[in-house]
């Protein structure tokens, strides 16, 4: 019988544990999470408070770990003495106590009994060997034990490490990286039974080494920080704002465990504590949970550093080096490390010794705690957010120009890079669109694995299936008749190139082929319309300029939704303004679970006008998502776009504000997200798509709902909550919404509101308040209130 | 001209409004249970008599819609040929209601008339469920008579801070006081000769009436009191509370009243007919008033309709012994006060609608109700009872002891 998992349940409700649970219920798993009855229970409190008050905790955390408040309805609560019946109908079991084998082992003792006979059991441990854990395990029950180690926070990090015991089932490893893959939307790294298992093993070195080296060259935190953040493709918390993050007693925790377990390792030494995080210890310095760490802030809210050698918070200065004024203008991410340990100052020096030591330190384990390079870079990728993975980091400084650098600075270059340079030049190639890695085993190249349900795009587009181009987007065949719209602006703004696109790809689909998808493989969807040209129009005063591109767009937007074959969009990330108006006008949507949708024009002081206020309006009324009047849907599409509500998820955007239909889809893991897209637009070309021919009409509020809704600006002006330019967008939002003065419940017409949507638009776009807001948000990327 | 008395006052405990343990009752049920506690306070008569029934409601729509009156007035199983009307003149509804009955009894249009509110602020909401604003009002420069109530608050603090201490702290403290009286006088039984206890069934909203005794069903809660009294209350806690109406605002949650529900009633006779069926009058009304005033400083309402009053009576604030004044919110009571110069201590001496709950539609007799069960404790002959009402009015009823 095929496995599947109904019901799983989370032992420990910590918040890893609680985090797991709620990634579970998201993805639609119904979760029992158990804790242990509190020691101390108070009379007439509930013996299941400790996990009942984390389930509560998964509403306020920040960043929120569900994806609607719904998800909770999926996670049942319980306690460790009364409720271990709750487990005989789980067909999967994680455990995340305390870290304490003796206390994991007593634990597995006492739910065994409560097991179903193919349950599986797993543990979130972070270093304790499976080989002690699963000791007293019966043989069948290693069989089916695994370590499933998620990273914090589960919902966001897209890491979950697979470690297999001696007995465990292969057919039960492949079946929990298809899960963790395509379930859960994680990234899975098969590792080993090593300390620390993968992701922790290479990133915390990288920590502590960096550490080591900024006592050595006397570098302050701000400074090693400035360059082993975004100016080496890692994220922006680097080396200590990550410890800071973390928490210093997390990290006392992992680095003293590496020392104590890692007795054969050549880099021993660097897992020793520095004096100064024994110090931070002592004084309670333990990072941003006390808001006091290796940074923290004066009264004026200026960053202090700690000063590693008196321990004194003195003023964070950031370092003037040329090679972070250098990396600010490379955009790719492996030309840009390259750049900066290329550069003769103290970061640069920095960079090159952190990266040095790193990358030989994860070659020194390529068979220790994983088989393949990939499995490596994928941890520090998907576990510390890293850019690029440190043997990509190597193909792009150059493998043989860096060995010899490395060799004359003194560092001990691994036997194996002798293997690699005999046989080839890097640790990755690419050929037709397809990567390969280098395989130490076979000393030659071996296809990186591929999912059956992933697309890549850049692949097709190295293999010749690019149907139509220009500077803002392509169009490709992906096969089966269906083709996508790629746009590739900066951002993935919306622009005329991108227009100019979206008209081609509807002739095209209309003209010869069965459907559209419209989607790509960025970080983000698209952050909204270029308003930078908008601007400069606005400014010089060419309205004509204006009330163009934005027709434009409307039609462009409105030729989606009456396209004569099905459109299917797939938003992912930010999905912002012209994106989402985009993403609106489709027939369907194929939305990655992480998608940041909403209509955000008023932070520009605008409002919504390639059609987005129109749709959401009758979106809200006609698919009867409020069974009410007209009043109210229209009240809420107003607070929706007056206030520049964004989705947090694509969950939200369907259960909450509307910009994604009830019916569309979600995707958990974003690598499937155009497979999934064609497969949509193929099913609605087999299920017989009937294209819409007739203009939608919507029932509005009229004058009557205009004066309710200015009543209620009006308020919040004299209430000091908005601005008269915010009350003037407002204003203007209102009249298009409640259908331009026509008495209420008067039928309005689809283009009659994309006329209203053009006239409030070049009205705002002329107002200098306005401009003023389009270039504090073009200057500094956040809104102006003004 | 006849007189007009009040010969029975009731009223259901206040709920706190959306969580409270009223919050799934329906208004039309606590009506009934508030006239059918009148009706047994009374005694028997024969309710044929009863001429009309004058219902108030602020908002009367939904539950409390389609002639709440009449509704209650049937399944308080009075006969069928037993009239009812609702009255709506938003917070003095009730007020309004005993108003018309007693001009009616005062001029021989009936002889016995029920008077009282209703309002579930849990289940309508304080813009009913449909605002439907005249677009003229936005057009011309009418006065705006849509204005929130919370913005009235504060523009009585605009208008007034030289003149007053309007300070939070003297908002706070006066929510404060409010809040300890009321306690008190809980404690004291004080609320007990005018509180119809209830059995409610917290899940459905079913309401009973409790008699002293009687166990309670599985299912039901017991309520004999108002919920909204907080003993605990400080004014350190009540600093911390951020402005609701205003960004940099003075009214907060802890100095406006609460939303809540619940339902008020009286019996008014004509004296002769009191001493026809031999019931003792609890107070006669001697006077009533009303007057509007600018609708963005609703609050000020009572200063206009009490001068009004009194000079209707011909008397003089010092000659009132003891008064009611509905604390819709701590600026306009503390500048109603201070204009009409009432000495505070006679004022709301058992705690106000800051503390107690204002179901806007029942306080006219609300207020008049404690206030005429605290004249006879005191054994006063003049009270006044009155309040600001939303759209700038203000209405005012002054009882004499007989």
């Amino acid at each position: 019988m095929k496995r599947k998992i109904k019901k799983a349940a989370v032992i420990g409700s910590g918040v890893m544990g609680s985090g797991i649970a709620a990634h579970l219920a998201g993805a639609g798993i119904p979760v029992v999470m158990l804790d242990i009855v509190p020691k101390d229970l108070k009379e007439g409190q509930s013996r299941s408070v400790i996990a009942e008050i984390s389930k509560k905790k998964l509403l306020k955390q920040k960043p929120s770990p569900i994806f609607n408040k719904t998800v909770l309805t999926l996670i049942e609560t319980g306690n460790l003495e009364d409720d271990l019946d709750k487990l005989k109908d789980c067909d999967w079991i994680v455990e995340v106590i305390v870290e304490n084998v003796n206390i994991k082992k007593m634990l597995f003792k006492n739910i065994t009994p409560y097991l179903k006979k193919d349950a599986i059991l797993t543990s979130n441990t972070s270093g304790i060997p499976i080989k002690m854990m699963t000791e007293d395990f019966d043989e069948g029950l290693k069989k089916r034990f695994l370590v499933t180690h998620f990273f914090n926070p589960v919902r966001y990090m897209k890491l979950l490490e697979i470690i297999p015991g001696e007995l465990t089932d292969p057919e039960l490893i492949e079946f929990m990286k298809d899960f963790g893959e395509n379930t859960l939307g994680k990234g899975v790294v098969l590792g080993k039974d090593t300390p620390n298992f993968v992701g922790n093993r290479v990133g915390v070195f990288a920590l502590a080494n960096a550490m080591r080296v900024a006592l050595e060259d006397n570098l302050t935190p701000q400074q090693v920080d400035s360059v082993l953040g975004k100016a080496m493709s890692r994220p922006g918390s680097a080396v200590f704002g990550t410890n800071d993050l973390v928490g210093i007693d997390t990290m006392v925790h992992v680095v003293k465990n590496s020392y104590e377990a890692l007795v054969n390792d050549e880099m021993r030494e660097t897992f020793k504590m520095p004096e100064f995080i024994e110090k931070m210890m002592e004084k309670g310095l333990l990072g941003r949970k006390v808001k006091r760490g290796f940074f923290t802030r004066d009264k004026n809210k200026q960053k202090l550093q700690l000063d590693l050698k008196t321990m004194e918070y003195v003023p964070a200065e950031k370092p003037d080096w040329k090679c972070i004024k250098k990396a600010k203008e490379v955009s790719d991410a492996g030309e840009r490390i390259k750049v900066v340990i290329g550069t003769d100052d103290p970061g640069g020096k920095l960079a090159w010794k952190n990266t040095a030591a790193t990358l030989i330190y994860s070659l020194n384990r390529l068979g220790e705690i994983a088989d393949d390079i990939v499995n490596i870079d994928n941890g520090m990728k998907w576990g510390f957010n890293w850019d690029l993975g440190p043997f990509e980091v190597w193909d792009a400084i150059g493998v043989k120009e860096s060995a010899e650098r490395m060799k004359a600075d003194g560092f001990d270059v691994p036997e194996k890079l002798n293997i690699l340079l005999e046989n080839a030049e890097t640790f990755y190639k690419t050929i037709d669109g397809d990567r390969y890695y280098f395989d130490f085993a076979k000393k030659d190249y071996v296809k990186v694995p591929v999912r059956d349900n992933v697309i890549f795009l850049n692949k097709l587009k190295a293999t010749g299936k690019v149907l139509a181009e220009n500077e803002g987007a392509d169009i490709l065949n992906i096969g089966d008749g269906v083709i996508c719209l790629t746009v590739h602006t900066k951002m993935n703004t919306v622009d005329d190139k991108v227009i100019e696109m979206l008209n081609r790809a509807v002739d095209m689909v209309e003209d010869k082929y069965e459907a559209l998808v419209i989607g790509s493989q960025a970080q983000h969807f698209g952050a909204g319309a270029n308003i930078f040209m908008l601007l400069q129009s606005a400014q010089e005063g060419r309205w004509w300029e204006v009330e163009e591109m934005t027709k434009a767009f409307q039609d462009a937007n409105m030729r989606l939704k009456y396209c004569e074959k099905p459109v299917v969009t797939a938003p992912y990330g930010l999905t912002l303004g012209g994106a989402c108006e985009i993403t609106m006008h489709g027939h369907r949507a194929v939305a990655a679970v992480e998608t940041y949708i909403g209509l955000v024009e008023v932070g520009v002081g605008l409002l919504p006008a390639g059609g987005g206020t129109k749709e959401l309006l009758i979106r809200t009324l006609n698919d009867n998502r409020i069974a009410a009047d007209p009043m109210t849907a229209t009240q809420k599409v107003f607070e929706t776009i007056g206030m520049a509500k964004v989705a947090t998820s694509a969950r939200e955007a369907r259960e909450i504000y509307g910009h994604l239909r009830p019916t569309d889809m979600e995707v958990m893991n974003g690598d499937s997200q155009i497979y999934y897209a064609k497969q949509a637009a193929l099913s609605m070309v087999r299920e017989g798509f009937r294209p819409r021919r007739a203009k939608e009409t919507v029932k509005v509020a009229g004058k009557v709902g205009y004066t309710a809704l200015i009543l209620g600006l009006t308020n919040m002006l004299d209430g000091g909550y908005i601005s008269e330019h915010d009350m003037l967008i407002g204003s203007k939002i209102a009249h298009v919404l409640t259908g331009g003065g026509v008495p209420e419940g008067t039928i309005v017409g689809e283009d009659r509101l994309l006329e209203l949507e053009r006239e409030a638009f070049v009205e705002l776009t002329a107002n200098p308040k306005s401009q003023a807001r389009i270039e504090h948000m073009l200057k500094t990327g956040k809104p102006l209130r003004n | 001209m006849r007189d007009a008395v009040i010969v029975a006052a009731k009223r259901t405990p206040i709920g706190r409004g959306k969580k409270g343990l009223l919050a799934k009752a329906r208004p039309d049920d606590l009506l009934e249970k508030a006239i059918t506690g009148c009706l047994t306070q009374a005694g028997e008569f024969d309710h044929e008599q009863i001429e009309d029934a004058l219902i108030g409601c602020a908002f009367p729509e939904a539950e409390q819609g389609m002639n709440v009156g009449r509704l209650a007035c049937l399944m308080a199983g009075l006969p069928v040929d037993v009239p009812a009307a609702t009255i709506n003149r938003f917070c003095g509804s009730a007020m309004t209601g005993l108003h018309a009955a007693a001009h009616a009894i005062m001029s021989g249009a009936g002889d016995i008339f029920i008077a009282g509110g209703c309002e579930s602020m849990s289940r309508v909401p304080m813009i009913g469920n449909k605002f439907s604003p005249n677009p003229r009002f936005i057009e011309s420069d009418i006065p705006n008579a849509y204005v929130p109530m919370g913005e009235t608050a504060e523009k009585v603090v605009d208008r007034y801070d030289d003149k007053y201490d309007l300070s939070r702290e003297a908002l706070d403290r006066f929510g404060y006081n409010s809040h300890m009286k009321a306690v008190k006088a809980q404690q004291e039984g004080r609320f007990k000769d005018e509180i119809i206890p209830l059995m409610v069934n917290l899940k459905s909203g079913e309401i009973h009436i409790w008699e002293e005794g009687k166990e309670i069903p599985k299912d039901f809660v017991l309520m004999e009191n108002d919920e909204c009294p907080r003993a605990d209350t400080t004014m350190e806690v009540l600093a911390k509370l951020r402005p609701v109406f205003r960004v940099k605002g003075r009214c907060t949650a802890g100095n406006s009243s609460p939303i809540t529900d619940g339902a008020s009633a009286m019996i008014l006779m004509s004296s002769d007919k009191a001493k026809e069926l031999e019931l003792k009058p609890l107070a006669r009304v001697k006077a009533t008033a009303v007057r509007a005033l600018e609708p963005d400083v609703m609050g000020l309402g009572p200063i206009y309709s009490t001068r009004r009053l009194l000079d209707r009576a011909g008397l003089t604030v010092n000659d009132i012994d003891l008064w009611e004044i509905n604390e819709a919110f701590s600026t306009q009571s503390i500048v109603s006060m201070g204009e009409l110069g009432i000495d505070p201590s006679k004022v709301n001496v058992n705690g106000g609608a800051i503390a107690l709950g204002h179901p806007l539609g029942i306080s006219g007799t609300r207020i008049l109700t404690t206030l005429v069960y605290e004249m006879i404790r005191r054994d006063v002959k003049l009270g006044v009872g009155t309040m600001c009402i939303g759209g700038g009015q203000g209405i005012a009823t002054l009882l004499e002891r007989v």
